[in-house]
């Protein structure tokens, strides 16, 4: 149990089905279901990681989530509202995002400040001077120098970058902020740096996060809910403790061995198993609510 | 010994000055040997590899004590000789496949041509040689895979194709660079149990860089732990990850998330980002980050192999090292 049973639920998907058109050749046509079926629900002060592979829907449900995407089937809800009731701006402020790959998602030609600044600048926040004052509050927020500032996304490195970006997410004061990979094109020296920096921001700002990612030792590390995602089910969630340490879901299981963690001499283990087998795709037995 | 490397220097020009990417690094591989290069971004372990192929951007300049293959100086090589030698005697594995698999030729012309650039085999012999390999690599229907282009497969066929490739000619020495690092991380571990197989099988040495520690400390007979171009610390993979001694590789293991540590909590980070290497640069390329960084270390600082340690490039005495180490890693270490 991660404690946060009696909160109020921020975000909820009620069997959300996403599928894609794909043209094949000439004529054949064929449907994609990259997210069937999903039902989830985010408490306020949560950290959702959804962890799963490349294909498993992943980045469709954040996208969804985030209003970017619109469900084929189901509904997402925020305080138990429609998400399609919230116009854009208003959606905005509730909910932003971060990224994975701090060099291309800034402009290369706007100067930190500006960068940052922009959220506020398109929905009419405050005079000029105040955006300004806000934008470097927010530089110093995410531990970057205000001597870069006038600096040029060219000037920084991946980690400084990515924290413009989370700075940038945060200037329009939104309760829930969605990480796609927020540190996989960083160096893991740096990804340290990051991941301290949404401990600390999620204590501060007392926000709710979703952390998408491929990698389950930060997902093991930083979430208290996981959801783990296969060919576009939910096949496991579950409260971060009791998943990874007794799951029982074959997919979950064979996850936690792949992870390729400091053991000298251990070899590689071997996680082979068969990717057609429909028992992997079958839910873990549907969680009691808690 | 298999593959020698002493002193290696790689500089490249650059408008701003030159860069100094590589600055004196050795190291040797075996037969039957897996010796890992690890290191960030930016700190030369793919250039090392490039520069033992001959494979550098023109305008780098490579110098070196020693650089020889089962004996045979590659320095001097002339560039007819230097081809035949690579993908045949030497082969390598990129990250990204298709960087090495021209999209417009089917996977069975390409694997049929490296064998018949190198050995004076029939066509009909190169074939049945990739069947052999792809099935090798544990790829189904390998008589069918050969018809196929390299866009017609997932990212994981297509580096299981890769090193069925570079296993053509039945080379003594791979360099493996990332080779796993797009992947997804069951299919990861997959291949490099099957490279960790066939190097058994065929008792090649295998160079594998990477980023990664925990596959490091899983693969590797030896590790060189490179950071801003120079080796900071080398020996068996058990002395580097049951000894560490300098700072860097200490930080590095400290700030990895991973069961044991208290979840939720902050990792222990290393401060700041990898120095520029361009103009002159002096002292541990450290210090910057490093929690004892002291004035000495404004001096260049020598790998240097006291009693009773292996190589490091630090000016801690061994014991102080220890002390640090149990108390960034905690008594494990």
């Amino acid at each position: 149990m991660s404690g946060l049973e009696n909160h109020p639920v921020v975000l909820e998907m009620r069997d959300v089905t996403r599928t894609f058109r794909l043209s094949r050749g000439w004529l054949r046509r064929e449907m994609l279901t990259a997210v069937d079926n999903v039902s989830l629900q985010l408490r306020k002060g949560d950290v959702l990681g959804i962890v799963g592979e490349s294909g498993s829907g992943k980045t469709t449900l954040s996208k969804m989530m985030l209003g970017l995407l619109a469900p084929s089937a189901g509904e997402v809800l925020l305080d138990g509202k429609p998400l399609t009731s919230f116009d854009r701006r208003a959606l905005a402020r509730r909910i932003q995002f971060v990224f994975q790959d701090p060099y291309s998602s800034l402009n290369p030609r706007g100067s930190i400040g500006a960068i940052i600044a922009q959220p506020l600048r398109i929905h009419g926040i405050g005079t000029r001077a105040e955006r300004e004052k806000r934008a470097r509050e927010l530089l110093d927020v995410v531990g970057l120098p205000s001597r870069l500032f006038d600096s040029s996304p060219g000037q920084l490195s991946g980690g400084q970058r990515q924290r413009v970006v989370i700075a940038r997410a945060l200037a329009l004061r939104p309760d829930i902020l969605v990480c796609d990979e927020p540190t996989s094109a960083l160096d893991v020296s740096v990804q340290a740096q990051i991941l301290n920096l949404l401990l600390d921001l999620r204590k501060e700002f007392d926000l709710t996060y979703v952390l998408v990612s491929h990698n389950l030792t930060v997902i093991e590390h930083m979430t208290t809910e996981v959801a783990v995602m296969y060919l576009g089910r939910i096949v496991e969630l579950a409260d971060a403790e009791n998943l990874f340490g007794n799951s029982s879901h074959p997919y979950t299981k064979i996850l936690l061995r792949s992870a390729m963690t400091i053991a000298p001499g251990a070899g590689i283990p071997d996680v082979e198993f068969d990717r057609g087998d429909p028992a992997f795709r079958v839910p873990a037995a549907a969680r009691q609510s808690r | 010994m298999l593959l020698d490397v002493q002193d290696l220097t790689i500089d490249i020009p650059t408008a701003s000055g030159v860069l100094h990417a590589v600055q004196g690094i050795s190291f040797s591989v075996d037969e039957g040997e897996t010796l890992c290069i690890v290191g960030e971004s930016g700190c030369g372990k793919s250039l090392t590899a490039l520069a033992v192929m001959d494979l550098l951007p023109r305008r780098a300049i490579r110098a070196a004590t020693s650089l020889a293959f089962s004996g045979r100086d590659l320095r001097g090589l002339s560039r007819e000789a230097m081809n035949r030698l690579r993908g045949d005697r030497i082969a390598m594995i990129f990250q990204e496949p298709m960087t090495s698999l021209n999209p417009v030729f089917t996977i069975g012309d390409q694997m049929i041509d490296v064998l018949r650039q190198h050995r004076k085999v029939s066509r009909r012999e190169a074939r049945d040689r990739a069947v052999y390999l792809l099935d090798k690599v544990g790829i189904s229907s390998p008589e069918a895979r050969l018809a196929q282009y390299p866009h017609q497969l997932s990212g994981g066929l297509r580096q299981r194709v890769m090193i069925a490739m570079a296993l053509m000619c039945d080379p003594k020495l791979i360099l493996a660079d990332e080779p796993t690092t797009a992947l997804d991380v069951t299919i990861q571990a997959e291949l490099l149990r099957l490279l960790m197989a066939l190097q058994q099988e065929f008792g090649m040495g295998l160079v594998l860089i990477t980023h990664d520690l925990g596959i490091v400390s899983r693969m590797a007979d030896k590790v060189a732990v490179m950071y801003a171009g120079q080796i900071v610390e080398s020996g068996t993979a058990e002395t580097i990850f049951n000894d560490p001694l300098h700072p860097y590789t200490q930080g590095l293991m400290a700030c990895l998330p991973a069961p044991e540590r208290q979840r939720m909590q902050h990792l222990k980070a290393i401060p700041g980002a990898v120095p520029a290497l361009v103009g002159a640069i002096e002292g541990c390329r450290f210090r910057g980050r490093c929690a004892h960084a002291q004035p000495v270390c404004e001096r260049d600082v020598a790998l240097r192999e006291p009693a009773g340690a292996h190589p490091y490039r630090c000016v801690l005495p061994a014991e102080t090292s220890r002390d640090n180490a149990r108390a960034v890693l905690g008594a494990g270490a």
